[in-house]
């Protein structure tokens, strides 16, 4: 390869066969799924009274190759539905085995927020519909960086500890707008204990986040006219610290199987509120079928502080009450459902879930159907 | 074959059915991370300290570490139909870009003899001599070619080339002569860095040709191709002095030479536009020691009013048989006046690994 220094393989195609002598495997999954709201007005993880099949269907193939000396190469191409099924990158990196117990990865990798935050896109990896959107709701998924994994028994207990550090850029919906977002120096890690039937996991990560919320500009410059800076700086996000907790258990014993999750985000100086958010779901597992009760909590507690201070004539007073309010919530998520597994690695599910808003009392029904599979 | 003729508008599975074509899957990728260390960015249009590391695909550090700006995944697929014939296709999701799977390449090749061979589809623009592999780092010494030198906005084209391969007593002669037109419905390089509004930019009736000559040590290839340029901005047409196009000339020359574990490498070249010429040039020296490979490389660029310069100096180490990790410390100048500044000075450190497989 040395010669190619000085470029004698003139075109990149000769270049790459010339030297590709590591064999690609390549696996991927599938999702085709529909839903529709059973209300006329239900609205519900962007399905609606009409029948929609884009929503959460999707394709990805993974490829992956190892280049031999403890180094290979994964990338995964997916096409989500919801993204008119445009082909991106979703994760890509590369892997070096450093000895038994340890891993480098660089590259595009998921961020070990959740229990199935490396399948939240392989649907065949969990019984439900969808991951219980009550806890799986940090805006982003994936980063850009490195990160550490360690695995190693403990007594008849197996160990996995990942550390990342790295950053996301990209798009964050701030009230409705797609907003260029930078969250910096990612830092922090999940540690899990398993054993055949029970596991516990906790995870933590900080960041500085940064959003420039294209839709509060009208406010932000309102306010600082105003000489209300110090409030348009409580609710923007500008390099602030925000944290991620998250805890999870489960347990798979005699057909029986059970998850818990519990996450709690904050986002300091800003108006995001803190949430406070877990699930609990309990299966039974008869043969090929699985019918499972799930139920999920919501609890966001809006920074009414960060108004208190404006004097009641103020005009803009109500807007930002508003838009600080906005981030209140108190939900219960109930989900009933059965997976099917009618061949080896496929599944068909049905799921009926039913959230309820607390504030407003208003009661939204889905029903899911569709087929995950994996090859 | 005539029955599954309309079978194979409708059915997926007739792919599988007459696939008789062997299919090979290589690929490469770049896993870099970097940031800004110093700069001044350029107050009059608000820009942040700013080190541009890639113009085409407008790859770019700020003051806070980023692993997005150089990072590539590519996958090359390629089928011989046998007979000459093989098709290729290369699909590169970029950082810079979100990592959007877009096919760079796609085109067909058909071997005439052995020293000939056409193909038709998309390809990458050979204008420079590091073009056919700009995305493949792991193929050169750097984390990526001079920035200064490399400053095209259009990079790929669609069209017909001829490639040549002579073996003439100690050298190989071989080249590209090519035709084609492109048309950038959204120019990333002219929307989004160079201005705020969306550019539409075409290069049509595209004709080139490139020349290498390589013996042993030393390496030349000669470079040339015009172009008639026309440009949408916001949807209105741009016009120079009254005209909806203009032409340009691109004509550039590459000297290198591996000799002695010295590595030294140099590329000139000139895009004449409107009558005004755009010089470039890049200058780099390398030194291998073991699996070690530390260099020092200069690149420029001038025109009236857009002036910049990279000093750099780095180290590549080829740890693996299939990749490399890279080290690299750049120092942009930049003198533009009038306006012409393109990211003001700055210092950056950028590291990384690079494989094919």
């Amino acid at each position: 390869m040395k010669k190619t220094l000085i470029g004698l393989c003139v075109s990149a195609a000769c270049l790459l066969s010339a030297t590709a002598m590591a064999e690609v495997s390549i696996n991927g999954f599938a999702s085709v799924k529909g839903g529709m709201t059973t209300g006329n007005d239900d609205t519900l993880y962007g399905y609606t009274n009409d029948i929609e099949f884009k929503n959460e269907s999707l394709f990805a193939v993974q490829l992956s190759s190892d280049l031999g000396d403890k180094l290979s190469v994964t990338a995964q191409l997916m096409a989500k539905g919801a993204d008119d099924f445009d082909a991106k990158f979703a994760w890509a990196f590369l892997s070096y085995q450093i000895n038994d117990d340890l891993r480098l990865n660089a590259g595009r990798f998921r961020i070990p927020f959740y229990k199935y935050s490396d399948y939240l896109d392989v649907g065949y990896a969990f019984d439900w519909a969808r991951t219980p959107r009550a806890v799986y709701d940090v805006e982003f998924d994936t980063m850009d960086g490195i990160s550490l994994y360690h695995s190693t028994s403990i007594a008849d207990m197996t160990s996995n500890i990942q550390l990342v550090y790295g950053a996301y850029e990209g798009d964050i919906s701030v009230s409705g707008a797609l907003s260029r977002s930078k969250v910096q120096d990612i830092t922090g890690g999940s540690w899990e204990l398993s054993n055949d039937w029970l596991s516990a996991r906790v995870a933590y990560f900080m960041a500085d986040v940064t959003i420039n919320a294209t839709a509060f500009t009208p406010l932000f410059t309102a306010l600082n006219t105003f000489g209300f800076g110090a409030v348009a700086r409580e609710i923007d996000f500008n390099e602030d610290e925000g944290t991620f907790f998250g805890f999870g258990l489960s347990y798979d014993r005699n057909n029986w199987v059970a998850v818990t999750e519990y996450t709690n985000v904050k986002v300091k100086n800003s108006y995001m509120a803190d949430r406070d958010a877990y699930f609990v779901s309990v299966g039974r597992r008869f043969d090929s079928i699985t019918p499972y009760i799930s139920y999920e909590k919501d609890d966001d507690v809006s920074k009414s502080a960060i108004y208190k201070g404006i004097p009641p004539q103020v005009p803009f007073l109500a807007t930002v009450a508003a838009v600080v309010e906005s981030q209140r919530a108190d939900r219960d998520t109930w989900s009933f459902g059965m997976r099917y597994d009618f061949h080896p690695s496929a599944a068909f599910k049905v799921q009926l879930s039913s959230a309820k808003d607390n504030y407003t009392l208003e009661k939204d029904r889905l029903l899911t159907m569709g087929v995950d599979l994996v090859f | 074959m005539k029955k599954s003729l309309i079978a194979t508008l409708l059915c997926a599975g007739l792919v599988s059915g007459n696939a008789v074509a062997e299919v090979d899957i290589s690929g490469f990728a770049s896993v870099v991370g970097g940031k800004v260390l110093s700069g001044e960015g350029v107050p009059e249009f608000g820009l942040e300290p700013t080190f541009l590391a890639n113009y085409p695909i407008v790859g770019f550090y700020e003051e806070d570490w980023s692993f997005k700006p150089d990072s590539k995944y590519g996958l090359q697929i390629s089928a011989d139909l046998a007979e000459g014939l093989t098709a290729t296709a290369q699909l590169v999701g970029r950082g810079a870009d979100d990592f959007n799977a877009e096919f760079e390449w796609a085109y067909l090749s058909y071997a005439l003899n052995e020293h000939w061979t056409l193909q038709a589809g998309k390809k990458r623009l050979p204008l420079y001599y590091y073009s056919d592999f700009f995305d493949v780092s792991y193929a050169y010494l750097w984390i990526r070619p001079a920035a200064d030198n490399y400053t095209w906005q259009i990079f790929n084209y669609n069209g017909v080339n001829a490639q040549f391969n002579y073996q003439v007593s100690d050298w190989t002669v071989s080249g590209n002569i090519y035709t084609g037109r492109e048309d950038d419905t959204e120019n990333k390089l002219l929307s989004e860095f160079f201005g705020s509004q969306p550019v539409r930019e075409i290069w049509k009736n595209i004709v080139g040709g490139v020349l290498s000559l390589n013996r042993d040590w030393l390496d030349l290839r000669f470079t040339y191709m015009t172009y008639q340029n026309e440009r949408y901005r916001n949807g209105v047409q741009v016009t120079w002095d009254g005209d909806d196009a203009r032409r340009g000339k691109f004509a550039g020359i590459s000297a290198n030479v591996d000799y002695n574990n010295w590595v030294v490498l140099t590329e000139f070249n000139r895009l004449t536009l409107d009558g005004s010429d755009f010089d470039t040039y890049l200058l780099s020296a390398g030194y291998r020691v073991g699996q070690w490979t530390p260099f020092v490389s200069f690149a420029d660029f001038d025109a009236e009013a857009e002036m910049h310069s990279t000093t750099s100096i780095g180290a590549r180490w080829d740890f693996h048989s299939s990749a490399a990790f890279k080290v690299q410390y750049d120092d942009v100048t930049d003198d533009g006046i009038d306006g012409q500044m393109v990211a003001g000075d700055s210092k950056a450190i950028t590291f990384g690994i690079d494989l094919v497989f």
